[in-house]
């Protein structure tokens, strides 16, 4: 039989490695998904996924088990991934910028979803990673982002924009040089 | 592919994003890395803290006790003389001992669960603190009924009730609790 997450939480408060291991095992895919959506960068996002899992082993003595202990590890994630953003210079810049870049993403390259998202602006990327994605309201990304809520919804709107120009641009990209030699 | 409006796009790309994979592998095993710095960094020691938390806790009560039925001689040394007290009031103090006394109850026996994995001296010391807890508020409740102009008596009164609830709600035997 295998045990549940809350039964290898105790374990691993007691100093099991290999429950902690299982944890790890278990969440590893959602949180790497989430710091790689975030920074866009495979490299770093490995980085960060393994700070949240030390940093969540050093403090499960705090983990009383009032929410899922995924969501506990995911807040763990977020913040470090969030952080890391946030010591990037030009973050908080692109954060308090409105103004919709002259069409840098739309080049017309086959451009899937995922890409699209990855070629955001900072600010409207992790915006829209955040509420589109991990589901958060524009009252929780304002309060994880220390701006306001219409900050917020000014970058999801950007980044629906272009992403719409972006995939129109790769869709009508494709449709007319199909079959042309 | 045509896109007549934002919402036509706006349900195209929701629908899109709900494609998307929730889950994504890194490349690299992580966990050989985290094993390692999980080893230079051992989880912070509950263990050794848990068994002086309640003493701590006990020591912060009983000054707190002892400062409260200092400052009360103090209020009491300077009360006007003793009044008759109005039925209302007792009618009133009395609703307030009821009140009090039924959510402790259930509190207790919860308490007595949920710290039954403590060792025997540090529950005896929790009760200890308890017991000093109630005499305290029986005596105070006495004062208030001789003194029942008195508002900081009965302020004295509430604030002593909410601390022992507080106590009676906390989980000594989980480990990081801090008060």
């Amino acid at each position: 039989m295998t045990d549940d997450d809350q039964t290898l939480v105790l374990r691993a408060k007691d100093d099991d490695v290999t429950a902690y291991e299982e944890l790890y095992r278990r969440h590893v895919g959602r949180i790497f998904a989430l710091c790689r959506r975030l920074t866009k960068d495979h490299d770093t996002a490995e980085d960060l996924t393994q700070d949240a899992f030390v940093q969540a082993w050093r403090k499960l003595g705090d983990f009383r088990g009032d929410s899922a202990f995924g969501s506990w590890l995911y807040r763990i994630a977020a913040n470090i991934a969030l952080s890391h953003l946030r010591s990037q210079k030009h973050f908080t810049q692109s954060l308090e910028d409105d103004d919709l870049p002259a069409h840098r993403e739309t080049t017309g390259l086959q451009i899937g979803l995922e890409q699209a998202i990855a070629n955001l602006p900072d600010g409207a990327r992790t915006v829209f990673v955040l509420f589109a994605i991990e589901g958060h309201t524009h009252d929780e990304i304002a309060g994880l982002l220390g701006i306001a809520q219409g900050s917020s919804k000014a970058q999801l709107h950007r980044a629906r924009t272009l992403l719409k120009a972006a995939l129109l641009a790769d869709d009508s990209n494709q449709t007319p040089e199909d079959g042309v030699q | 592919m045509e896109h007549d409006s934002h919402d036509e796009f706006d349900m195209l790309l929701a629908r899109e994003v709900r494609g998307l994979d929730r889950e994504i592998q890194p490349d690299r095993n992580l966990w050989v890395g985290i094993a390692r710095r999980i080893g230079d960094h051992p989880q912070r020691r509950w263990r050794g803290r848990e068994r002086w938390l309640p003493y701590g806790v006990a020591a912060s009560l009983a000054i707190a006790v002892t400062s409260l039925v200092l400052n009360l001689i103090g209020v009491v040394d300077t009360a006007s003389p003793e009044q008759p007290m109005p039925s209302e009031l007792t009618a009133s103090l009395d609703q307030l001992g009821a009140d009090h006394a039924s959510r402790r109850a259930p509190m207790l026996a919860t308490f007595r669960a949920v710290n039954a994995s403590l060792d025997q001296n540090t529950r005896d010391e929790l009760y200890r603190n308890l017991e000093i807890m109630a005499r305290a508020r029986s005596e105070i409740e006495a004062q208030v009924r001789d003194n029942p102009q008195d508002r900081e008596l009965v302020s004295s009164l509430l604030r002593l009730q909410q601390w022992e609830l507080r106590l009676l709600s906390e989980d000594y035997a989980s480990p990081g609790n801090t008060l």
